[in-house]
């Protein structure tokens, strides 16, 4: 399943992390997938991952890799609710 | 603490100075919030006269749980924080209720930190409007042992209610104790020379009095001269400025005839026998220069009038 | 003017104070009442004997500042007290809200003041020396009067941005508390500076300022601080005492005086005499009964109905009441004045035979006292005068 691209480059916390639940929020409601986030503000690979351990909906981070200087991809699965 | 009140009321600061504890080891009693909260707001409620005391479970943000070193970082390396990560508890509050605080933070507008800066001699600032509260002005100063400055973040300014124009200036104690320290030399220094003023008269007219014997009364000046007691008076013209002296010796129970230029006036039992003239080249009020001159010239020239009656 | 060579009002005769021992009950003077030990000392100690006792020892050159005895301690503990950073004493509440406006006014020159409507009047005095305009919110009228949350928050919002919002702790027609804290809210959301007139309840009931997010607390000694005055206090906080309390910066031109230690917001430098040795021996006093506020509301409240079980009265203002101003529509004692020769003066007459004063002369629809800091004997005392006077047929 090829996952959906979000690109939240320029943005920075707490937006990061706001947009990347509401994204996956609506993933999860419509059965849920994959998501890729592309972020270009180092901190939100760290903490995009560790909000989401609060979440209701367990969300799953597949992976996080550096993809640039300070650019960093993560790959979260979203189940169905 | 005085140095809080001592820093407050300079500043005219309407918030508490935030005392910050970074504990490694929980201590046994604690009152824990009564929900999570973010770092931000912890500092913004101690500004606010609360104490409060969180373990890693009880801090809502997931940046603060690195930059305080609750955690080391799993996949970046967040910068500044705290490491290695051994924190087990903060507490933040009013600074006068945090002993021996290893942070202190103040919540400032422009106008109060530019004093800081000022009392200072210049304040180092490097921010970048994220991981403020927690980061810039709580992480960074505890590891450099210096101050830092930081214009807040996204974070603080949205979920812990700090107002537009605020800032925060975070340092280790010593930079507070200095900034106490300095506020309170220089009342010394401006507010006693504040006093209720009686003239205008600058220091340097007064050492020229002082240096031939004459104390400053309230705006004249009074001493002895072989003697017999003098006053002088520097008379003003109507724009304030100094244009004259005035050179007055009162006598007691005697009667005397003196021609110009003195002039005598009858006072009840007291003759005052005065000349005035005009401050020309002859004298320098600053320097002092021609002054003892002058006064001796006119105590001659009464010593010479003819005392009628004693 | 002429006076009559036979009479003249600085004989001693006149000035006689007829009210000795007396219940006093008077609504505005229940709270500034001096306890005997204070007057005694006063009297035993010398200090009636001069205008300006406490500036002997004065080498600060501002009352304030003086350290010996220590006023400037005295009045830090005031700040604290009332949950303040600062406070200056004055010349009465009237030059306390004078000083804020004027600080106000020097911050938004021609600004508006938002006020509850039942402000003293002394506050729109202070607005109108500043250059300040003053609108009301709206009270909900009779028999109630009270002010509401949501009239003053619309009020605020239709301003746009009131330059000060200035709430009456308790109102001096009713004795209603307004709802001082739920404001000041608001107006720290709103950042407007907001200011509570205390003259009423600083002294006799706890206030901390901070809890209230006041900026300015404005208090009157001789109303409500067991002292005589005229004195009153201003309770600010750090961020604003710079401004309201800045010192002065002038410098005559001519002489070249200056005047630095001096506040001009205080005029310069506040009372130094009586008045202000008075609330300084009080003060230990006040702090303790401040601590009796829920025992005298019970008590105001039995009093209350009390009264009402007289007859025709019937008392105006929020109930249940929570404080100790009482205002009573009086019907009952109108009837009496009707017939009565002495018309509206026979209720204060009457009361004044029985040993009780305070009652507005002249006026018998309505009437204000208090029972504040009164025994239960002499409660007893003042319910069965009135109680005497009702049965009176003209």
């Amino acid at each position: 399943m090829e996952p959906e691209v979000f690109d939240l480059r320029g943005e920075k916390c707490p937006d990061t992390f706001v947009y990347t639940k509401v994204k996956l929020e609506e993933l999860a409601y419509s059965g849920g997938g994959l998501l890729k986030v592309i972020v270009d503000y180092p901190p939100a690979a760290e903490n995009i991952p560790r909000s989401l351990k609060e979440e209701k909906i367990k969300y799953e981070v597949l992976d996080v890799k550096k993809v640039g200087d300070k650019t960093y991809e993560l790959l979260i699965k979203a189940p169905p609710v | 603490m005085m140095i809080m009140e001592n820093i407050r009321a300079h500043l005219g600061m309407k918030y508490n100075l935030v005392g910050v504890k970074i504990l490694k080891e929980k201590p046994v009693d604690i009152e824990k919030p009564t929900r999570k909260l973010r770092y931000c707001e912890m500092v913004r409620k101690a500004a606010n006269g609360e104490v409060i005391t969180a373990e890693h479970e009880d801090i809502a943000c997931p940046n603060a749980e690195v930059t305080l070193g609750f955690v080391e970082p799993v996949y970046v390396d967040i910068q500044p924080r705290i490491s290695p990560a051994e924190t087990k508890v903060v507490k933040v509050g009013p600074l006068d209720k945090i002993r021996d605080p290893d942070i202190i933070l103040a919540i400032l507008n422009p106008r109060q930190a530019m004093e800081v800066a000022s009392i200072m001699d210049g304040l180092e600032a490097k921010f970048a409007g994220s991981m403020a509260v927690c980061g810039e002005a709580t992480a960074k100063p505890y590891m450099e042992k210096k101050s830092n400055v930081t214009m807040l973040c996204g974070g603080a300014r949205t979920f812990a209610d700090f107002r537009d124009s605020d800032l925060i200036v975070g340092g280790p104690p010593e930079f507070f104790e200095e900034l106490s320290k300095r506020i309170s030399a220089l009342s010394k220094t401006c507010v006693a020379l504040c006093g209720c003023k009686t003239s205008d008269l600058s220091p340097r007219i007064i050492e020229s009095f002082r240096k031939i014997g004459f104390e400053k009364g309230t705006d004249y000046f009074f001493g002895k001269v072989d003697g017999t007691n003098v006053r002088i008076y520097l008379n003003k013209d109507t724009h304030g400025k100094i244009k004259y002296i005035t050179v007055h010796i009162p006598l007691r129970g005697v009667e005397v005839k003196a021609k110009e230029p003195l002039i005598v006036k009858k006072r009840g039992n007291w003759t005052d026998v005065a000349m005035t003239f005009g401050l020309g080249e002859a004298i320098d009020l600053n320097t002092g220069r021609g002054l003892k001159e002058a006064i001796m010239d006119i105590l001659k020239k009464v010593s010479d009038s003819k005392v009628i009656a004693r | 003017m002429s006076v009559s060579p036979e009479f003249s009002a600085m004989d001693v005769g006149n000035l006689s104070y007829r009210y000795k021992d007396f219940i006093i009950i008077n609504p505005l003077m229940r709270g500034g009442i001096v306890p005997k030990s204070v007057t005694e000392r006063l009297c035993d100690e010398g200090w009636l004997e001069v205008g300006y006792n406490l500036c002997h020892d004065c080498i600060e050159g501002r009352s304030s500042l003086i350290t010996k005895p220590n006023v400037k301690e005295f009045l830090s503990e005031i700040a604290v007290f009332f949950g303040g950073d600062e406070a200056e004493h004055t010349f009465g509440c009237r030059a306390a809200q004078f000083a804020v406006m004027k600080t106000i006014s020097e911050v938004s020159p021609d600004g508006v003041v938002l006020s509850d409507p039942n402000s003293h009047y002394s506050t729109n005095i202070a607005a109108e020396m500043c250059g300040l305009k003053v609108v009301e919110s709206p009270h909900t009228g009779y028999p109630e009067y009270k002010v509401e949350v949501d009239s003053v928050i619309e009020k605020i919002e239709e301003i746009g941005n009131p330059a000060l919002v200035v709430m009456t702790h308790a109102d001096p027609y009713y004795g209603n508390l307004a709802p001082v804290k739920e404001i000041g809210k608001v107006c720290a959301e709103k950042e407007i500076p907001y200011m509570v007139n205390s003259a009423y309840t600083g002294g006799v009931m706890p206030i901390n300022m901070k809890d209230l997010n006041a900026d300015f607390l404005t208090l009157s000694a001789h109303k409500s601080m067991a002292s005589i005055g005229p004195l009153g206090f201003l309770v600010t906080t750090y961020e604003w005492s710079r401004k309201v309390f800045a010192l002065s910066k002038s410098k005559p031109d001519w002489t070249g005086r200056a005047f630095g230690k001096k506040i001009p917001n205080v005029f310069g430098c506040s009372i130094g005499g009586l008045p202000l040795v008075c609330a300084m021996n009080s003060f230990p006093y006040v702090k303790e009964r401040v601590k009796k506020w829920d025992e005298e509301i019970n008590k105001t409240n039995k009093f209350i109905d009390a009264m009402e079980d007289l007859g025709d009265i019937m008392l105006l203002g929020e109930r249940p009441h929570r404080h100790h101003l009482l205002h009573f529509e009086t019907p009952l004692f109108w009837e009496i004045s009707k017939k009565h020769r002495r018309k509206g003066f026979f209720l204060a007459e009457e009361m004044i035979k029985r040993g009780i004063v305070g009652l507005h002369k002249g006026l018998s629809k309505h009437i204000k006292l208090s029972v504040y800091g009164l025994s239960d004997e002499e409660v007893s005392k003042v319910l069965e005068a009135f109680k005497e006077v009702a049965e009176i047929s003209a």
